[in-house]
């Protein structure tokens, strides 16, 4: 038997993490809030139509994902890289150096990445989704997530080694 | 598998997570323990991942959006069928089909009209929300909103002409630019506000069933109270916290 979901329930488990999701892709309290609002509007109207309540979550941050893509009113497509072409190394950023960093700095690094890789790499680091998931949030194959999650943590990574140099004592 | 296979996979590993459950995943750490110099950059991968993951969901959610959003919901949550609703919808079904032809009549279920404009923007207002600008110059909130693009045209109600302005916010609606500029009344600020007076201006394009008139018309929800005009080619909606009496002294 599917379990009956209550509107209420469904804000109250995934309000949080959908609005440190739009914030970390708009970086503005306002739009923030109203992609999340607009998410619960969308799912209050049509989340009847979803049979599976397993899949509340991805239903919801798909939603919010295609919401932002629709504010942003992209005119280009996503460029497709594969991953065999995605570096692997990653830049000399450690632990003691990110400790160093706060939230507006890392959410300041991640706007400052290529579009395209900050709504997975969000991911990456927000949710426990699994790569299925995430996948199926940004409509995109599994290997276009992994490329594009592969390139935004390097980028990523490269900007909080850089921010975390130039505080380090010298 | 080499380390180099293996790195390649367990950079996408996160600590914590189902990924561990993972069959390459756990491959890939198995030879973690057979080979030091994977399991030194292993761990310096879960370390910096696990700073950067708590840095990101350090982000703090107004306070209130929980309730805003339940506040703001105007229609019947969703409902799973249960078996025994599952019968009752299987035999609703020619009902349903007359539902579903009714709603290609009355148009899409999103509120996209004035009223829908006006919930929204008032609920913008009553929650925590950050000023683009602050400032108490109106000129220099004008000059803002122009260089981000939106309404900067806007005429200021006679009443609202004495109030003391403290910033704005360059929103959307249906992505079509909004100016929402913040007052404050001289009453003492509700918990948590900054402002309690707010004014917001768009095209009257913008919004399908804005009102035609310049005459206000005078709507309350809860402890808010909003007028509505059109002047020219822009619609006009103000805000206060209070009642009308106190509304009427911005109009």
């Amino acid at each position: 038997m599917v379990p009956a979901l209550d509107f209420e329930s469904v804000v109250a488990r995934f309000y949080e993490p959908l609005y440190q999701f739009a914030f970390s892709l708009t970086r503005a309290e306002a739009d923030a809030c109203d992609l999340t609002q607009q998410t619960f509007y969308v799912w209050a109207t049509k989340g009847h139509q979803l049979r599976d309540t397993a899949k509340v979550k991805t239903w919801l941050f798909t939603t919010l994902h295609r919401a932002f893509l629709e504010s942003r009113r992209r005119a280009t497509r996503f460029p497709h890289h594969e991953l065999s072409q995605v570096p692997t190394e990653l830049p000399t950023l450690s632990a003691e150096h990110a400790l160093s960093l706060d939230t507006d700095q890392v959410l300041a690094a991640l706007s400052r990445i290529d579009e395209v890789y900050q709504a997975p790499v969000a991911l990456f680091y927000l949710e426990d989704c699994s790569y299925k998931e995430i996948a199926d949030i940004l409509a995109i194959p599994m290997g276009t997530v992994k490329s594009r999650m592969s390139r935004g943590i390097l980028q990523l990574q490269a900007l909080l080694a850089d921010e975390a140099s130039q505080r380090r004592p010298s | 598998m080499t380390v180099q296979e293996a790195k390649e996979i367990l950079r996408f590993y996160r600590p914590g997570t189902a990924d561990a459950e993972d069959a390459e995943f756990n491959e890939a750490l198995q030879l973690c323990e057979e080979r030091p110099e994977l399991k030194e950059w292993f761990d310096a991968h879960c370390a910096v991942y696990s700073v950067i993951r708590d840095r990101m969901r350090g982000v703090a959610v107004p306070e209130g959006l929980a309730q805003q959003i339940i506040a703001e919901r105007k229609i019947q949550p969703p409902r799973f069928p249960t078996s025994k609703a599952l019968r009752v919808l299987t035999a609703a079904a020619a009902i349903a089909i007359t539902c579903v032809a009714l709603m290609f009549l009355r148009g899409p279920a999103e509120n996209t009209g004035f009223t829908g404009f006006r919930e929204r923007m008032i609920g913008t207002a009553l929650r925590s929300y950050a000023m683009d600008l602050h400032s108490e110059d109106s000129e220099r909130i004008r000059a803002f909103l122009a260089t981000e693009r939106s309404i900067a045209d806007y005429v200021l109600p006679e009443g609202l002409k004495d109030a003391k302005p403290i910033g704005c916010v360059a929103t959307t609606w249906q992505g079509e630019p909004v100016s929402m500029i913040c007052f404050r009344s001289g009453n003492p600020p509700a918990s948590g506000r900054v402002s309690d007076v707010w004014m917001f201006v768009t095209a009257t394009e913008s919004v399908r069933g804005a009102p035609k008139s310049t005459t206000p018309i005078i709507t309350t929800f809860n402890n808010t109270t909003a007028a509505s005009w059109t002047d020219g080619d822009r619609t006009y909606l103000l805000a206060v916290e209070g009642d009308e009496t106190m509304l009427r002294r911005f109009l």
